[in-house]
């Protein structure tokens, strides 16, 4: 193994190095296990010095990239087609929407709707299944909170603003639909506490987060979402 | 430069040996962080393997607000949460204490595991074979690995060029690779090789 080389994996475990390089040290992590094996235990110094190593033959990777190889090829590919091709994933999706709001109008007649008159919430409303706003204010009866504005952030999902009493604190509340992926409403959530309950027969995720709630209170708050179950 | 953005930007390209070095980078932090949490090491394990196969599935969602350790840990500890919940719904006991112990994360353990005396050995062994570095490379590394500074910011602070900086740190950690050897560490042999 050249000095060199293994300086590079110095830098590059600080973050010192071009990316050009960093392609090139990828490469020779995955074919010079020499090169792998140092890679591993300098990372596995670094977590010693702080005091972050349990064991020091554990090695996951294997697994993990085992179970990566044998994913399917639609996860990650379906969605780069859709992101590298600027042009025709914007004129798809323009045309998609012209032709379903075309066609949707259109049927209107035929299905008796009339377009909804009030703002936009309510319109949204109509693409969930359940009575969103009683819902919302249903959930906020678990902590005496009062609503105060909500909105519609997928045909699965939405998010609400409740005022704390006593605290007079504000908490926000993200309602999944149980038939949500996982991997969408994980996406959308980065703080606070995430709990599956129930309402009524509907199984929803929630994730409670709050700027200003302490966390021990907001703790409790989503406590009482598991013993009303 | 940074090259965990490079990383990153290879792995969203289809790069899947650029996140085996990513694997390789933040298992044992990772499993650290979530064993602190669970206070179950196989749990600790396989969470922490989930918490990896998910964020590569969501690799498009990471914008780079934040670091990638960061990122993979809000995944891993909502996934830990998650089980913790399930578990605590399916046995419908739910203890209210218990659940804010474990979701506090505060709640690093002071009755020392076997685990956690592991790793507070490791840490003490690692630390004399740095305090038996030479002072020049001595402070080099430890300006990088406890004081969080850049290759710039130590080479300004110890008046030196960037090039000796590097050459110190990586001497610092080539020393540390073999002297750690005595303390046997030196089987590390990657079963995956």
């Amino acid at each position: 193994m050249s000095k060199t080389l293994e300086q590079k994996l110095s830098l590059l475990m600080d973050g010192e190095i071009t990316p050009f390089e960093t392609k090139r040290l990828v490469d020779e992590i995955h074919t010079n296990s020499n090169f792998k094996s140092l890679w591993l235990r300098m990372n596995k110094h670094k977590a010693a010095m702080h005091g972050e190593l349990l064991d020091h033959n554990l090695d996951l990777s294997q697994n993990i990239m085992s179970q990566i190889n044998n994913l399917s090829p639609t996860n990650s590919e379906t969605t780069k087609t859709w992101l590298n091709s600027d042009f025709f994933s914007v004129t798809y999706m323009k045309v998609c929407c012209y032709l379903i709001g075309f066609f949707f109008i259109l049927s209107l007649p035929l299905l008796n709707l009339s377009f909804p008159t009030s703002n936009t919430t309510s319109s949204n409303q109509n693409i969930l299944p359940l009575n969103n706003e009683a819902l919302l204010v249903d959930l906020g009866s678990n902590f005496n909170g009062s609503l105060k504005d909500f909105r519609i952030t997928s045909s699965s999902s939405m998010e609400a603003n409740y005022l704390v009493p006593g605290d007079d604190k504000s908490l926000r509340l993200k309602v999944f639909f149980d038939n949500i992926p996982e991997n969408e409403w994980l996406g959308t959530i980065n703080k606070g506490i995430t709990v599956h309950t129930r309402s009524g027969s509907t199984p929803l995720i929630l994730n409670l987060s709050s700027e200003t709630l302490p966390n021990q209170r907001l703790i409790k708050i989503s406590n009482t979402f598991l013993e009303n179950k | 430069m940074n090259s965990e953005k490079s990383l990153i930007n290879l792995v969203k390209k289809g790069d899947k040996k650029a996140y085996e070095v990513l694997v390789l980078q933040y298992q044992d932090r990772l499993v650290f962080s979530v064993y602190k949490f669970l206070k179950d090491y196989e749990l600790a394990q396989d969470i922490a393997q989930e918490a990896f196969v998910k964020a590569f599935k969501n690799i498009e969602k990471f914008r780079g607000d934040s670091s990638f350790y960061t990122w993979i840990y809000r995944i891993a500890i909502n996934t830990a949460k998650n089980l913790l919940s399930s578990k605590a719904r399916s046995s419908e006991v739910y203890d209210d204490e218990i659940m804010e112990l474990k979701l506090s994360e505060s709640a690093v353990t002071t009755e020392n595991p076997e685990n956690i005396l592991e790793a507070e050995e490791l840490r003490s062994k690692m630390m004399d074979a740095i305090q038996s570095l030479p002072d020049d490379i001595r402070t080099t590394l430890s300006l990088r690995e406890f004081d969080g500074l850049s290759y710039e910011e130590i080479a300004e602070v110890q008046n030196c060029p960037i090039g000796t900086v590097r050459s110190r740190i990586h001497k610092g950690r080539e020393i540390l690779d073999k002297t750690f050897s005595k303390y046997n560490m030196s089987n590390l042999e990657i079963n995956s090789i």
